[in-house]
């Protein structure tokens, strides 16, 4: 029986972990049934097993310690930008919700504004609530049920 | 050589597991990426070695 959609996924980076002997033992009893039941996943299991084979065997050219040193500060730049892309989106909700709140506390408390214009603003504000919340647990729910949360495209 | 024509995320996962010897987590840590990435980056740089050193292995 030949192994697709999901599964399919799931069977690669089995494979990927048992070529690096990163398997638990269930996983690998999970993989050892799997490439008994599939033809084409066996025959790919040698494919990419010689490829380790192949890579294992060979020495890396070790580039100059100037190459290092600009590949290991990409990596940083790319850790230091999302941590301030995290600080800057929290910073941000805070101020600009600090912001709302403030000026809907004073409209309210002015008695010449109109009834309806503050009826008006309750309603914008009550309606945004609510689909921030209906947006977050649906996050949440894809989350917990999605089989790629674990893969970057 | 065939390793130099892989994609440069592929290439680099590649390169921490087999020549830096780092465990998954660790090259996860590393790059501020999900373990399942860095299994199906892997696939993916291993499965295009296997297609451009077909016959040679």
């Amino acid at each position: 029986m030949n192994v697709t959609g999901d599964g399919l996924d799931r069977a690669r980076r089995l494979m990927m972990s048992g070529i690096d002997d990163e398997l638990s033992a269930v996983e690998r009893r999970e993989l050892d049934d799997l490439l008994a039941s599939d033809p084409t996943l066996r025959a790919e299991w040698e494919r990419l097993f010689r490829v380790k084979r192949a890579t294992g065997s060979m020495k890396l050219r070790n580039p100059p310690e100037e190459v290092w040193e600009g590949y290991m500060n990409t990596v940083y730049r790319r850790l230091e930008r999302s941590i301030g892309w995290i600080l800057a989106s929290v910073g941000a909700i805070v101020v600009v919700s600090y912001g709302v709140w403030t000026a809907i506390s004073e409209m309210i408390a002015d008695a010449t504004v109109p009834w309806y214009i503050k009826a008006g603003v309750l309603a914008l504000v009550v309606g945004a609530v609510i689909l921030f919340v209906s947006v977050v647990r649906e996050k949440l729910f894809v989350r917990k049920t999605d089989p790629y949360k674990d893969v970057v495209r | 050589m065939a390793i130099e024509n892989l994609g440069i995320r592929e290439r680099e996962v590649l390169i921490l597991k087999e020549f830096q010897g780092l465990k998954y987590r660790e090259i996860a840590e590393l790059l501020g990426i999900p373990m399942g990435t860095v299994m199906s980056r892997l696939y993916a740089a291993r499965r295009s070695l296997a297609d451009e050193l077909d016959g040679k292995l």
